[in-house]
């Protein structure tokens, strides 16, 4: 079942000077098995949201509702323990949560909170490391401290896929890693999605990499939802994105100045995608020519 | 965690604001011995009063006041307590047990109370209407004389406004690596005090690794930035006593007058019959 919001609402240091409304009577729906991506400039509220997603924020009353996979979060005790089973949050730089002793220590610190039994704990473990690409026989071992960087992040998203969740929500996932390690983090999102059909929500403010991965995208801008729409069809926005400090991705502006100079065709927006748009242009045009040219 | 309020910094434009760090410094470290001179409930009544016209001069709700009091009203039950339980002058008014509650006692443990309300309420005072920067700098200020005895107070002014700068990033630290634990289903709320406290682990290992992580980088940061070099520093923010603070110095007179009062009339004579 989806993740539903609606009307939400919510506003920091209610009541003091500091006062600020971070999010405004936003309304967004998650369905299965769509890779979400959320985008907006620092400070837009999106990393708020994600928080009320699994009830680490408090739904107030009359600031709108939240119902995940059938469990609403308006209600007096929601079963919040569960809901967080259902959802795997993974925060920005998520390798600051690691803690244990080995790094399969840490990973089973989830499966442990739920109960599990030893064996059980293991074997989750070692499904989520292998799945986040760290070789379980040669990681289970070695302090979490001593992994490089992307290592130590890829230790920490597995800590929250060995919960099993239903949806992954990360925000920033690739914040501060070098190219490689951001591929690594998106391959092991794609692997995820592959084989738990997992729901999937990115948030991030690197429009270029949602756009690569994402199949849905929510844009905000001061606590608000101002777009929403298909990742493909970005290109439209253009305008709005930019205004809001956002932008578009590369691919799309290329499509946007070839347009500019009379190139006008269905250029796709994934960069192995729109590499093979532009060339089934070319391919076509020059079919074209050879045609006239026979007559 | 939020929702701290003791010593937070709190915006507003009011004359307390604006007088020099300087003076509500010396004010405080003044006050907190003065009201122990009081000895009379209605003298307490009068210091109430007289730190109620500071709190009105302030623009700060009463309500923010009384919730940083209301941070300390675990001690100040356990102490009223103890003074209760352990004051052994007097007459027995009451006895149960082992328990001899004398009225001495009894005076002697709201007075205590009383003086910890007003301790509190004053302090707090200080570190609502003076931003930590100020305070710190008052403090460099202030104990410029310690130089004599060849302690770096300038060092320890800047190890404190660093100590205070970090609060709320450690703080806000904790807050997120608390809810990447809750998100795993940490429980922080359940089972008794051991557990819990084993619980905290997974937060606290981490807090410390970034905290050091952090100090380093300070450091590294101060080095680079070559402090320490020189031995003048300037300051962009100079301090200077204007008519203002002259008024706030006679306010204190007022509070010497009070104690006057109560050590002459009213423990004298009046305080004696209660």
């Amino acid at each position: 079942m989806p993740i539903t919001v609606k009307n939400l609402s919510y506003t920091y240091m209610k009541g003091t000077p500091y006062e600020r409304a971070a999010l405004k009577n936003v309304s967004l729906e998650v369905e299965d098995g769509v890779f979400l991506g959320i985008i907006g400039a620092t400070g837009s509220g999106k990393s708020t949201f994600i928080k009320h997603l699994n009830g680490l924020i408090k739904l107030t009353e009359g600031n709108g509702g939240i119902v995940v996979d059938g469990i609403d979060l308006t209600a007096k005790k929601p079963d919040l323990k569960l809901v967080r089973q259902k959802i795997g949050m993974v925060f920005q730089y998520p390798e600051s949560q690691l803690f244990a002793e080995t790094v399969l220590d840490d990973v089973c610190y989830g499966p442990r909170n739920m109960k599990k039994s030893r064996e059980e704990c293991e074997a989750l473990a070692k499904e989520a490391m292998t799945l986040a690409g760290l070789d379980f026989e040669n990681f289970k071992g070695r302090s979490p401290f001593e992994l490089s960087g992307g290592e130590k992040r890829r230790a920490a998203i597995a800590g929250v896929i060995a919960c099993r969740p239903e949806y992954l929500i990360l925000d920033e996932p690739s914040a501060g890693l070098d190219p490689k390690g951001k591929d690594d983090i998106y391959a092991l999102i794609g692997r995820i999605r592959a084989v738990d059909k997992v729901t999937v929500v990115v948030v991030s403010h690197d429009v270029d990499e949602i756009c690569e991965y994402a199949d849905r995208i929510a844009a905000f801008d001061k606590g608000e939802i101002f777009a929403e729409f298909d990742a493909e069809d970005i290109g439209e926005y253009g305008r709005v994105l930019r205004e809001k400090g956002l932008g578009i991705p590369l691919t799309a502006r290329v499509a946007e100045e070839l347009k500019r100079r009379g190139i006008e065709a269905d250029f796709k927006v994934r960069e192995k995608d729109f590499t093979e748009s532009v060339l089934r242009y070319y391919a076509a045009k020059r079919a074209v020519k050879k045609e006239g040219g026979g007559l | 965690m939020k929702d701290m309020t003791f010593g937070q910094y709190y915006p507003a434009d009011s004359p307390v604001h604006r007088l020099d760090p300087r003076t509500k410094l010396l004010f405080v470290f003044f006050y907190i011995i003065a009201v122990f001179f009081i000895e009379s409930f209605l003298g307490y009544a009068a210091v109430a009063l007289y730190i109620a016209v500071i709190i009105i001069a302030s623009k700060i709700p009463f309500k923010t006041v009384l919730k940083s009091v209301r941070a300390v009203i675990f001690i100040l039950l356990l102490t009223m307590l103890l003074n209760l339980l352990f004051y052994r002058e007097g007459e027995v008014v009451f006895a149960f047990w082992i328990v001899r509650v004398t009225g001495a006692g009894l005076k002697f443990s709201l007075t205590m109370a009383l003086r910890l309300i007003l301790l509190v309420a004053g302090t707090a005072m200080l570190t609502f209407t003076t931003t930590p920067t100020a305070l710190t700098d008052a403090l460099e200020s202030v104990l410029k004389p310690l130089n004599i005895f060849r302690i770096n107070v300038r060092d320890f002014a800047l190890i404190m406004s660093i100590a205070l700068r970090f609060i709320p990033s450690v703080r806000e630290e904790a807050d997120r690596i608390i809810s990447a634990q809750k998100a795993r289903g940490a429980d922080f709320d359940t089972g008794n005090i051991v557990r819990r406290a084993r619980a905290m682990l997974p937060v606290l290992i981490p807090l410390f690794v970034s905290s050091l992580r952090r100090a380093d980088e300070l450091a590294l940061a101060l080095d680079s930035r070559c402090y320490n070099l020189s031995d003048k520093r300037t300051k962009m923010k100079v301090l200077r006593y204007k008519t203002a603070d002259l008024g706030a110095a006679f306010y204190a007179l007022i509070f010497v007058g009070l104690i006057i009062w109560d050590r002459l009339f009213l423990t004298g004579i009046a305080g004696r019959i209660i």
